[in-house]
């Protein structure tokens, strides 16, 4: 398992961020547009009746790179507003770069502000000759999906 | 105000660095570097209890081994009105460089302090293109701020290079030249730099006396810059009295 983590402060209540981040688009937009790390390719979401805003709801993604099946299916496992939100993949998601992964954020009331944490914790990919891309590409995947939804957060609570 | 800043050798003189916190727990600030995940909890836990603290990840590890990274801690009374961290530096796959930035106020005014990790390798610190590049980024994500700027941390640089006397050129006061500071490493860097050499064939450049460094606007009046020579990491603190 890998962890990766980047934390940011904003001038809103925890109650504020853990509406916007609890909208799944506002985290996952980078998933559904063509990108440099996506190789061009994008991913569409569907969730289901629970908008993935209660624990057991889902979330699934699927896409195209180079041609290849990208596909995952994410679950709310941990659902505690305003301060913590915690999701993970079900079974082995097709993403080529990491494995199974579960994610979260943290939100924590500081002065008039409030302090986000966003990690990730994943495997590597079951698939033997996938791991050294795995681990040469993981780290700068993770960081990226990160980065994007902490650029996210931090440009609608810009002042 | 007080701030200290200390590249934290991964805590491994747990003991002398947390009774140097201790000692110096009155500080409104602690900008440090190489902190380890597990290091954190226990600082947190204990003797940062009454501060409000950042961590910003620098390396990613697998399981079963600490993730490291930067650590600001600010006393709880402080007012703080902003936090980023920003990619100085990236090494392929595995270890970032950040500034930590955080905005505060104090005593009805306004701050910016940075918390730098500069790029550790190749080991000679003179400049390279990356060195210089960070320096930039850094210089850079402070240009517009209207705040009182203090930036400091281990930079890993020579204080005769292009990467430091930019700082300098852009209106920066370098507190370790002007309070003639001798030097901000100690007897276990050097020690290990010749272990190092002998036994894992790396390389030696002698006996590099500085890395860390604290820059402040012109504006801002120093009351002191401390530098103990004390042994509680393979850096020497720094301590900013304003």
């Amino acid at each position: 398992m890998v962890h990766q983590e980047k934390i940011v402060f904003v001038k809103a209540t925890p109650t504020e961020v853990f509406e916007f981040i609890d909208e799944h688009s506002h985290l996952s937009s980078h998933m559904g547009k063509s990108s440099w790390m996506m190789s061009g390719g994008k991913m569409e979401t569907s969730i289901d009746s629970g908008h993935f805003k209660k624990i057991g709801s889902h979330l699934k993604m699927e896409g195209k790179v180079f041609g290849i099946l990208l596909f995952l299916d994410e679950v709310v496992t941990h659902y505690d507003p305003p301060n913590r939100k915690e999701w993970k993949t079900v079974d082995e998601p097709r993403l080529i770069v990491i494995g199974g992964y579960k994610m979260g954020i943290e939100i924590n009331k500081v002065n008039n502000g409030s302090k986000v944490k966003l990690f990730i914790d994943y495997q590597l990919p079951k698939s033997f000759f996938i791991r050294p891309i795995s681990y040469l590409l993981g780290p700068l995947y993770a960081n990226w999906c990160l980065q994007q939804m902490l650029n996210s957060i931090m440009n609608h609570f810009k002042t | 105000m007080k701030i200290i800043f200390l590249n934290c050798y991964y805590l491994r003189l747990k003991t002398n660095i947390i009774d140097f916190f201790n000692d110096n727990i009155g500080a409104n600030l602690f900008c440090l570097q190489e902190i380890s995940s597990d290091n954190l909890s226990l600082l947190s836990s204990s003797t940062f209890k009454n501060f409000t603290t950042f961590f910003s990840q620098t390396q990613n590890n697998f399981e079963g081994y600490p993730n490291y990274g930067q650590l600001v801690a600010v006393n709880e009374n402080i007012k703080i009105t902003g936090f980023e961290s920003i990619e100085i530096f990236k090494n392929i796959n595995r270890n970032y460089g950040f500034l930590q930035n955080i905005d505060l106020e104090f005593n009805g005014k306004k701050y910016s302090i940075g918390n730098v990790h500069g790029m550790a390798t190749p080991g000679h610190k003179n400049d390279t293109r990356a060195r210089i590049k960070q320096s930039e980024i850094i210089l850079d994500s402070y240009k517009n701020k209207d705040s009182n700027k203090i930036i400091g941390g281990d930079f890993n640089l020579n204080p005769e290079t292009k990467s430091i006397k930019i700082f300098e050129k852009l209106g920066y006061k370098n507190l370790v030249l002007e309070y003639n500071i001798k030097t901000t490493r100690n007897e276990m860097a050097w020690s290990e730099a010749r272990e190092k050499s002998k036994n894992r064939g790396y390389e030696y450049y002698g006996k590099q006396k500085y890395a860390d460094y604290c820059f402040v606007d012109k504006s801002i009046k120093v009351k002191n810059l401390l530098v103990p020579e004390i042994k509680i990491s393979d850096h020497l603190p720094l301590v900013l009295e304003l």
